[in-house]
């Protein structure tokens, strides 16, 4: 199996969660994510936790925040409506949330699999209260995290930022 | 094989939550909610009456973040199966300040005491080690009732009661 070639703006990903003191990363892997799986992996002031749904991220995010600390969701659109009802924690007790979403059935999808949850994922965070960004350009990323991250643990936002496929490119089978 | 050792709840947990000192509570949604806050309101313990299924995993990154804390949490043989894959994210974390209780009524209490229809939890916990790790099962999740009790079996297991 190939590996996904790093992406600048993975970088840039990994760059914005170092300013802000991110210090746990639950993720379901992810081709998408990588890179910057494997840069979390090697910073020892971040604490990567692989999970075995989408869902168990929510919950040791909030975890994290009882205890004082940062934490960022990452995930692919597919596993995004596993966590409809673990966001009313989220809500529920209004802590700062930001998950970043690879999206996998939009452009050029070779799997009719990963469409149906790639249409439903935005509507899957609003109806839960949770605010979509979206990013479709290589320079939009950084920006973009980073003013989400500041939101979110600044005045306790909801925030899912999603990667467009056009951005990370076609998956080719 | 192990015997089936029968405690009642409240008591249970009540002991549990003796001399906690500084210790963070999780408690998952229904009838352990009930049980920890009857032990005595505290401001360390947080109560869930929802989000099925995240006990484990709120008590994991609580841990994770308090490294120098001790984290407890209790909840439901229920709510427990609803995320139990994250027995296997804890194992992979191996926490050594987090254990999770689970209190097995071998019904689904909450929702009108309808009769868990396949493997109490008891069962599946003797079988987990050779998927989930050791560490959880043993020291987490069942050790804590170990020292309620006077056996020293790795694998003894505890029913509680009433439902």
């Amino acid at each position: 199996m190939a590996v996904s070639t790093p992406h600048i703006w993975e970088d840039d990903i990994y760059n914005a969660f170092k300013k802000a003191g991110i210090s746990q990363i639950p993720y379901v892997p992810d081709a998408g994510h990588a890179h910057l799986i494997r840069r979390v992996h090697d910073d020892p002031d971040m604490t990567p936790i692989v999970l075995t749904t989408e869902e168990e991220g929510i919950a040791s995010s909030c975890g994290a925040w009882l205890g004082g600390k940062k934490s960022v969701l990452l995930m692919q659109s597919s596993g995004v409506g596993n966590c409809v009802n673990m966001l009313s924690l989220v809500t529920n007790c209004n802590f700062p949330f930001v998950t970043i979403v690879s999206m996998r059935g939009e452009y050029g999808e070779f799997n009719s699999w990963q469409v149906p949850m790639a249409r439903a994922t935005p509507t899957s965070f609003e109806m839960m209260g949770v605010e979509v960004m979206r990013c479709n350009s290589p320079e939009e990323v950084g920006p973009t995290v980073d003013a989400a991250l500041y939101a979110a643990f600044a005045s306790e936002q909801k925030i899912a930022i999603l990667l467009s496929q056009r951005l990370i490119g076609r998956k080719e089978w | 094989m192990s015997e089936m050792v029968t405690i009642e709840r409240r008591a249970a947990v009540e002991h549990l939550l003796q001399n906690r000192d500084n210790m963070l509570v999780v408690c998952g949604l229904g009838s352990s909610t009930y049980d920890v806050y009857a032990a005595g309101d505290h401001h360390a313990n947080f109560y869930l009456w929802g989000a099925m299924g995240g006990a484990g995993m709120i008590g994991l990154g609580l841990a994770i973040a308090e490294p120098d804390r001790q984290v407890m949490v209790i909840t439901g043989d229920g709510e427990a199966l609803m995320g139990i894959g994250a027995l296997a994210t804890v194992a992979a974390q191996k926490p050594n300040n987090l254990s999770i209780v689970v209190l097995d009524n071998e019904h689904f209490g909450e929702t009108g005491m309808q009769e868990k229809p396949y493997l109490t939890w008891c069962r599946p916990c003797r079988r987990l080690p050779l998927a989930v790790g050791l560490l959880v099962v043993r020291q987490s999740m069942i050790m804590m009732f170990l020292m309620l009790l006077p056996i020293n079996r790795m694998t003894q297991l505890v029913r509680v009661w009433p439902w």
